[in-house]
């Protein structure tokens, strides 16, 4: 077979429907590669700029503005840090189980790109909680680390993203590969509610919930808003990480198709 | 209506001199380290991602000089 030749019609049993936008309506359309590429690199722009502003924001009012703690004096700023990374280190896991399941139920190779995309982001942001914990646990606690049930769950959950990634980039096959990170994926979703509940079903020296969904916010205003503004700020920063990413992973797995070989940056 | 907070903000700052801002009141070591290492992090992932583009799309300007109009994978 001339592989030099062109061809006309994609001949990989991978591709599935979603490679035909016509197949797909109204935002399905946006689950092929071709048209997620654009739209997310539009997206991470946008996602890129509301990280600036409420990021700088963020830290402006919990590091400038925000009154000192009575119990913790300043060694409470850390948790315009800490607390964002932490929460994001959740979410980001969820988000990506699901990008990975839907990938593996309805064999859509984006979804499975997008939970790919998702868990360095993850990773990262767990080791930042873990660390800045460390840098909040040595002041207030007298240690560095403890083998507390919140700690140990949330070093757990930094294991499951580097398991996830590791396995992913050791299989040949993507597709594969997609399908095994997704077993892992799922079964590593149980860690999460431990990870939150923990401070309430243990005994533990992490102290409780910073903000409960049942009760009106304990702590002052502006302590309360730098820390909204800081996770909106690391919220964005992960949306616009993980779509840059994705982009990424659409040209590496995509190499040699023939909508990506007419984009201007392969094209140049 | 009652709000649950009050959305009263005093916007002047909490530091009386930047001496005071820097010190932490003592804490300068972990508030700033925590800064620092946040900012250390999101910084080598934005240059990792910037250097992943940039080899991503040599491989496929590669692919597309070796077999213009393959499948994808």
């Amino acid at each position: 077979m001339d592989l030099t030749a062109p061809q006309t019609k994609p001949a990989s049993l991978h591709r599935d429907r979603t490679d035909h936008p016509a197949h797909a309506r109204g935002w399905r359309a946006y689950a092929a590669p071709s048209r997620a590429y654009a739209l997310a690199g539009k997206l991470a722009r946008l996602f890129q700029l509301s990280a600036l502003l409420f990021g700088v924001l963020g830290l402006y009012v919990g590091l400038v503005l925000a009154p000192t703690d009575h119990q913790q004096g300043e060694a409470y700023r850390i948790i315009f840090i800490h607390v964002p990374a932490a929460w994001l280190s959740m979410v980001i896991y969820v988000v990506m189980a699901g990008w990975a399941i839907i990938g593996w139920v309805l064999n859509t190779r984006l979804s499975s790109m997008m939970a790919r995309a998702l868990a360095p982001t993850g990773a990262l942001y767990t080791a930042l909680a873990l660390w800045t914990g460390a840098l909040w646990g040595r002041p207030t606690w007298g240690a560095w680390w403890v083998w507390d049930a919140r700690l140990t769950s949330e070093l757990i959950l930094l294991f499951l993203y580097i398991g996830f990634m590791a396995l992913q980039a050791a299989t040949d096959d993507p597709r594969r590969g997609d399908k095994a990170g997704a077993m892992l994926a799922l079964v590593g979703v149980i860690n999460v509610p431990i990870i939150y509940f923990s401070v309430t079903w243990w005994n533990t020296l992490h102290q409780g919930a910073s903000i409960s969904f049942k009760a009106a916010p304990t702590m002052a205003t502006p302590m309360l808003l730098g820390l909204l503004l800081c996770t909106l700020g690391l919220w964005s920063h992960a949306a616009a990480t993980a779509l840059t990413r994705l982009r990424r992973i659409v040209l590496e797995r995509e190499a040699g198709a023939q909508w990506l070989q007419q984009l201007p940056e392969v094209r140049t | 209506m009652n709000l649950p907070m009050s959305l009263h903000l005093n916007w002047s700052t909490n530091w009386p001199t930047w001496q005071a801002f820097f010190d932490m009141g003592g804490y300068a070591l972990y508030v700033w380290g925590s800064v620092l290492v946040s900012w250390v992090a999101l910084t080598w992932e934005a240059w990792t991602l910037r250097q992943g583009r940039r080899l991503a799309l040599q491989r496929a300007r590669d692919a597309a000089s070796r077999h213009p109009g393959r499948a994808a994978l």
